[in-house]
């Protein structure tokens, strides 16, 4: 019996899929569609033949009719590997209801979709390192053994270093593909150092920030005896309103930073909540993709 | 700067409490955060003041606390207002006033205090100055100039009276009413029984002169003489100690010319010995009790009352019915000292000084002397008889009060039924009318002596004159009457201050007319009263028909009736006082709740409240402090 998806966690999942489809086909997250015009099975159209064109693709009856060389483009689907990099560490324990076990439940959801649509979808615990992983599985057959895996992903005390755990990630890694880091990136190294080496590696990167609402929003003020748990450190201090308020600036601050850079790198993010529903996060995730496909369309 | 409710300042020590809440080391909460970079970079933000605000913050409440505690105790400003003042001083000049415990006297430094104020009025300032005796007297007016008032306060001096200081004050604020500014200042040494009301009474200032002071005081004189030896007096002199300190003193009594008793005492605080002791004065005299004592007030020390001899007249009666004669007799034996002889045959010749009284004989010529006829059967050189008037026509109807042979007789219902009808040759002056209108008793103004004629008859058969008990009293007062001489028992009564009882005694004939209220005495109009002393250079008179006196001396009243018919004597009496109007004048100890004060009055303000003020820099403290807090306008 697992804690985090229940039946009606799946049943949500099923109308999310269904939604997605709407919007995606059977592509997750809105992907640029691959212009591998020649390597596909959806027939999408022709084009006029250029030097190189295979020549298989020759639709020899256009030609007759027309007189031209046309060939046939085709609109393939792939055998896409979606990787779903969970954040395990002490970071992620905090929150009302925890940031891991939102992580957790996004993943899960993430998952649903992606062995919805027939992609292989890998599932990975970090934090200084790779804690926990799965292997690849496909099909919606293997949703219970991966959700399984992210029911019973163990927490890490130990403090995050993505860098180095999406370097032992990409060692080794034979399947590229879509990596969604789902973390708070709290990262005191940064975060970007890792993103960028799953570009380096071929991976496409999409970012799920879960931060909690206590986080963005502190209502705590007077003597405070701040802990960071990922390190252990202590510091007593005096908060007033004005502290408050600075802070609340340098977390918006830190979440535009966030969007700002995935921009630059033309990244995908979603900023969520622990008080957000998850099925609202997937839903808005499922809407700022739809439109960068829309927009990728347009380009 | 004042304070309403100064114990309100206790509330203070919230001040302290709050420091110390503020102070105190709350436990910190725990709070896990993910990470300190984010919380490092908004801490690293504060101001570089913001290390102080925690003591900025804990000196604006102390501050905000304390506006408050000082609102609450209702501060005002006393702000001085250029608005003119109206002043009514009061100025205390009882005998107790002349005290020399003070260089040179309470009075003169009374005086000094009183022309410092005067000194202090400001430009188109307005001050009224009360004497304040046994009589108001308002010295100068509104508007009165400040030269006239140091002129009248250079002129005061202290009376022999008691203060009448709560009188005086219901004057000034009456003065007062209605005026802006009003100040109300009573100079004086504090020591009428009043002091204790006066120096609590809202809106007036009690500005006290004097201290510690020593005071032997004679507070009472008597003398009656004995009956059993008229020429003897019994004496009473009281004696009080009515200073601060014990005292001893020697007590002469006795008359003026002559060797006094002496008697040491030594007096308590506050005790009072009553001296008795006996004068032999057969010429009456000047009667003196004189203490020795060397103390601050020496008005006090000497009282005098002056003995009237005590005549022993002789009286002959004249009278052939024997039933007359034995009443005469009987009646006339009763008045002791008297020389008393009678018969029933008219004497050869008359002797001027003797008193006759006559029954129905009447000499042809009325001899020179005091005579008392009754029921003249004949004629003579001063009248004419005119026949008898019979039957009930002989009641008395009305009588002069103020006729001292008869006053104080009871004539009422005496009947007469045979009355002699007399015309007089000389004036006449009746006593008592009949109901027929004619005399009934007529007084004759004569030059050779009194002659007193009663018209009607006292035999029983015709009055029931003789029978009644005012017989004896009628011819007890004519015989004095005519031997001009008053009641030894009242000789004392002509003594106009009563040390013992604060009544004023008038003359016999002047009671009914000048009748005693108090220390006032009423005068009719045009009558007038003079101070007879030789001490005082000015001679005070007073006019009018109200009339008070607070001086002690010898005094003179004079009718203004100026009748050819009124003898000297009735016009004019004398006085003979005994030294200070009233025990209680001797009094030099000041009340003991009376708190002193001193000059100089303040200037006039207007006190401004001040706890709006402090309540509003509370609130803009208080908005400050939100604002520090919550840091609205630095963020």
């Amino acid at each position: 019996m697992m804690k985090l998806f229940d039946a009606p966690f799946r049943n949500r999942c099923a109308r999310l899929d269904d939604m997605a489809r709407r919007h995606w086909g059977t592509r997750l997250l809105g992907r640029r569609l691959d212009r591998r015009w020649a390597g596909g099975s959806e027939f999408v159209g022709h084009s006029d033949y250029t030097c190189g064109d295979d020549f298989r693709y020759v639709d020899w009856h256009l030609c007759a009719r027309i007189d031209e060389l046309m060939t046939r483009q085709f609109r393939g689907s792939e055998d896409r590997s979606v990787h779903l990099l969970v954040d395990t560490s002490a970071g992620m324990q905090l929150g009302q209801p925890a940031k891991f076990d939102v992580a957790r439940r996004l993943a899960g959801a993430l998952g649903y979709l992606a062995l919805a649509g027939l992609d292989r979808v890998e599932a990975v615990g970090f934090a200084d390192r790779i804690t926990a992983q799965l292997a690849p599985v496909r099909g919606l057959a293997s949703l219970a053994k991966l959700l399984r895996f992210l029911d019973q992903l163990p927490p890490c005390s130990a403090p995050v270093r993505m860098r180095h755990a999406i370097d032992a990630f990409t060692r080794n890694r034979p399947h590229r593909g879509l990596a969604i880091l789902i973390s708070d990136l709290f990262d005191p190294e940064g975060f970007e150092a890792a993103v960028d080496r799953l570009v380096l590696h071929g991976f496409q990167p999409y970012l799920l920030q879960v931060v909690d609402d206590r986080e963005a929003e502190p209502d705590f003020a007077g003597s405070v005896q701040l802990m960071d748990v990922v390190h252990g450190q202590m510091r007593r201090v005096y908060l007033e309103e004005i502290d408050l308020v600075n802070y609340r600036r340098v977390f918006a601050e830190f979440r535009a930073g966030c969007r700002s850079y995935c921009a630059r790198r033309g990244i995908g993010i979603t900023q969520t909540r622990t008080g957000t529903p998850w099925e609202q996060a997937m839903m808005r995730m499922i809407r700022s993709a739809t439109n960068r496909m829309v927009a990728g369309r347009g380009a | 700067m004042g304070f309403e409710h100064p114990t309100s300042f206790a509330w203070a020590v919230l001040a302290a409490l709050v420091a110390a809440l503020y102070l105190w080391r709350f436990p910190y909460r725990q709070q896990p955060v993910a990470t300190f970079s984010l919380w490092q970079r908004a801490l690293a933000r504060r101001p570089a003041w913001f290390t102080l605000r925690f003591w900025i913050s804990l000196a604006v409440q102390i501050v905000l606390v304390l506006l408050i505690v000082t609102a609450l105790t209702e501060p005002f400003f006393r702000q001085v207002v250029a608005s003119r003042r109206w002043m009514v001083l009061v100025l205390d000049v009882s005998a107790s006033m002349a005290a020399t415990d003070q260089s040179p006297s309470r009075f003169e430094q009374m005086q000094d205090q009183a022309r410092q104020m005067i000194g202090n009025l400001r430009r188109g300032e307005q001050m009224v100055i009360l004497s304040a005796g046994s009589i108001i007297r308002p010295i100068g007016r509104w508007g009165a100039s400040s030269e006239s008032l140091l002129a009248a306060v250079d002129a005061l001096e202290p009376t022999d009276g008691p203060a009448r200081i709560t009188d005086a004050i219901a004057v000034a604020q009456d003065l007062l009413r209605d005026r802006p500014y009003a100040y109300l200042v009573v100079l004086s040494d504090g020591t009428f029984p009043e002091a204790d009301a006066v120096g609590r009474m809202h809106g007036v200032r009690l500005v006290t002169v004097g201290g510690d002071s020593r005071n032997a005081a004679i507070t009472g004189l008597d003398a009656h003489p004995q009956r059993a030896d008229p020429n003897r007096w019994d004496v009473l002199v009281e004696i009080a100690n009515r200073g601060n300190a014990p005292i001893a003193s020697e007590l002469h009594v006795g008359l003026a010319d002559a060797l006094p008793e002496t008697v040491s005492l030594t007096l308590d605080r506050g005790q009072t010995i009553r001296h008795r002791t006996t004068v032999s004065a057969p010429q009456g005299g000047l009667l003196q009790a004189r203490l020795t004592a060397d103390d601050h007030l020496a008005a006090d020390n000497l009282a005098q009352l002056r003995l009237h001899p005590v005549a022993s007249p002789r009286v002959r009666w004249i009278a052939s019915d024997d039933q007359v004669a034995r009443a005469l007799h009987q009646a006339l034996q009763t008045i002791t000292p008297i020389q008393l002889d009678g018969g029933p045959q008219m004497p050869e010749r008359f002797d001027p000084e003797t008193i006759y009284m006559i029954h129905r004989l009447v000499p042809q010529n009325i001899p020179p002397g005091p005579l008392l006829l009754i029921d003249p059967e004949s004629s003579s050189d001063l009248w004419d008889h005119d026949g008898y008037v019979t039957g009930t026509d002989g009641t008395v109807v009305s009588v002069d009060p103020l006729a001292r042979p008869i006053a104080g007789v009871d004539w009422k219902h005496v009947v007469f039924e045979r009355m002699s009808r007399l015309r007089f040759h000389v004036p006449s002056r009746t006593m008592a009318v009949a109901a027929s209108g004619d005399p009934l008793i007529s007084a004759l103004d004569r030059p050779a002596g009194k002659v007193l004629v009663l018209h009607a008859s006292p035999l029983r058969e015709h009055s029931d004159l003789i029978l009644r008990a005012d017989f004896a009293r009628w011819l007890q007062q004519t015989v004095r009457w005519l031997a001009d001489d008053d009641d030894p028992a009242e000789a004392c009564q002509d003594i106009v201050a009563d040390r013992a009882g604060r009544v004023w005694r008038a003359e016999c004939w002047d009671r009914a007319a000048a009748g005693t209220t108090g220390d006032v005495i009423r005068l009719e109009a045009g009558q007038t009263m003079q101070r007879l002393d030789e001490s005082a250079p000015p001679l005070q008179v007073f006019e009018g028909p109200l009339v008070a006196l607070d001086r002690v001396g010898k005094w003179r009243a004079t009718r203004g009736d100026t009748s050819p018919e009124l003898a000297d004597d009735d016009r004019e009496r004398s006085f003979v006082p005994v030294n200070l109007l009233d025990s209680e004048a001797s009094n030099l100890v000041r009340a003991e709740a009376l708190t002193p004060d001193s000059l100089p009055l303040a200037d006039p303000v207007r006190d401004q409240p001040l706890w709006m003020l402090l309540a509003g820099l509370a609130l803009v403290l208080l908005t400050v402090e939100w604002c520090l807090y919550h840091r609205r306008f630095l963020v």
